[in-house]
């Protein structure tokens, strides 16, 4: 192995700032036990690390010391009650090791069969939790979309409205129906017309109300209305001096009823 | 606890391992300051970091006997037994809100720190030392080993790639090393 390149990896660095892997740990040890100059490098690197952290010093408040001490005469170090970290390959006899690790074993296994079942009762728990909050979550996300895609329809009929090359024409009520409101957008140059009903009478069964653009004194069919809110497109027109509403037959007629007109205006 | 004794690591290892209480004495006399100094890095209140202290050294006097001096130096040992008992301590409590308040109160916890500075005499050679180093360096040594962050968080944090992360480690710890080495040969 090269060593110049292990100790420039920067593997020695994280190793004594202690944020290296048990895997890493057990390499570096295991090379800075045979090759000098990983030893020697690894003491360089925890000798500047040291002079860092000196640096930081803060002294203890002094009456801290008296407390440690106090806590540590109760707790000798070298009482046989204390948990001692010991070598695994002691020479205590195996009988006694294995019935030692029997015990710890069996300990250990009631008391993760105690967590799996507190775990077990908390994370059923946590599923119904979940569950609802997961229907909270579709409803949120599915208001969010109806919301965005209105608000992307008002904002595309605000530009049109907005739009100097559109003109806009009030189609007012007539006899049939005073109070009746609708609205043309009308663009000459590109002969787009949108059209959005304010308020009309609900159209009987069978019948559906029909948008007309007078050309040179001719009605010319622009298509059948929508109730629903916002800017409907309705077929191109070109020299249109006039735009009105008559309620028809559901699909359209050839011919206005002139009869059932509703609201009309003029440009 | 008047342990007036000098003792080489060894010595003070050896101690230590036979349950030498004045050895214990030496230790809290000459690495306290610099334990308490990484404690208070990572814990905010110096009432916990108290706590910790205190912990820190029954763990150290407990546990001395699984110190392999082949493994690294005793200091290194020690500090890493200091970082660890904070962390841990910070976890403990619902560690995503601390660390949430954490960041609300960080300007309050940088003006504690320069009242902590100011106390110690030792702090005007690490504003020397910290001049001298690259503030990325300086950053990314903080974060890993003084508040405990794993590389990845780090990388995240900085939002720098893990390989920029392993090899600034390396340039970092060597930036440290060259300063070091020139304000020893200074004395």
């Amino acid at each position: 192995m090269n060593i110049q390149e292990y100790i420039s990896s920067g593997i020695l660095e994280s190793y004594v700032l202690g944020n290296s892997t048990p895997k890493e740990m057990k390499e570096v040890e295991k090379y800075a036990a045979t090759y000098p100059e990983i030893k020697a490098e690894l003491n360089e690197i925890e000798k500047a690390i040291q002079a860092y952290t000196t640096k930081h010093s803060i002294a203890p408040p002094t009456n801290l010391k008296d407390k440690i001490f106090e806590k540590i005469s109760d707790k000798p170090n070298s009482s046989a009650n204390e948990p001692i970290i010991r070598s695994l390959n002691t020479n205590t006899p195996l009988a006694t090791a294995s019935s030692y690790w029997s015990v710890a074993a069996t300990l250990l296994l009631l008391i993760s069969t105690g967590f799996a079942v507190y775990f077990g009762v908390k994370s059923n728990k946590l599923d119904g939790y979940m569950d609802d909050m997961a229907k909270v979550n579709i409803a949120l996300a599915d208001s969010i979309k109806a919301i965005s895609s209105n608000m992307a329809q008002m904002q595309n009929d605000l530009a049109i409205m907005k739009d100097p090359m559109y003109k806009i024409v009030d189609l007012k009520g007539l006899k049939i129906a005073p109070d009746s409101k609708a609205m043309v957008c009308w663009c000459p140059t590109d002969k787009t017309v949108y059209v959005e009903v304010d308020k009309l009478p609900a159209p009987p069964k069978g019948m559906q109300y029909q948008l007309w653009a007078i050309v040179d004194g001719k009605p010319v069919s622009e298509g059948m209305l929508a109730m629903s809110s916002g800017l409907h497109k309705m077929s191109d027109v070109e020299n249109a001096q006039a735009f009105a509403v008559t309620l028809e037959k559901a699909g359209g007629s050839p011919t206005p009823n002139m009869n059932a007109m509703y609201v009309m205006g003029t440009i | 606890m008047t342990a007036k004794a000098k003792y080489t690591e060894e010595e003070l290892v050896n101690a230590l391992k036979s349950g030498d209480q004045s050895a214990l004495g030496f230790l809290y006399d000459n690495y306290s300051a610099a334990l308490f100094g990484v404690i208070m890095r990572i814990v905010e209140s110096q009432e916990n970091a108290e706590d910790v202290l205190q912990e820190v050294f029954v763990k150290i006097w407990r546990n001395i006997s699984s110190y392999d001096k082949s493994k690294g130096k005793l200091y290194t040992w020690l500090i890493n037994i200091a970082r660890n008992s904070a962390i841990d301590s910070m976890r403990v409590k619902d560690y995503k809100l601390k660390s949430q308040i954490r960041n609300i109160d960080n300007s309050v916890g940088s003006i504690n720190r320069q009242y902590n500075t100011a106390q110690h005499p030792d702090h005007i050679g690490l504003k020397a030392l910290v001049e001298k180093m690259k503030p990325e360096y300086k950053l990314l040594i903080d974060k890993l080993y003084f508040e405990g962050y794993t590389q990845e968080e780090a990388a995240e944090e900085l939002n720098i790639p893990l390989g920029t992360v392993k090899t600034r480690i390396r340039s970092a710890i060597s930036q440290l090393r060259e300063v070091f080495i020139g304000e020893t040969t200074l004395k």
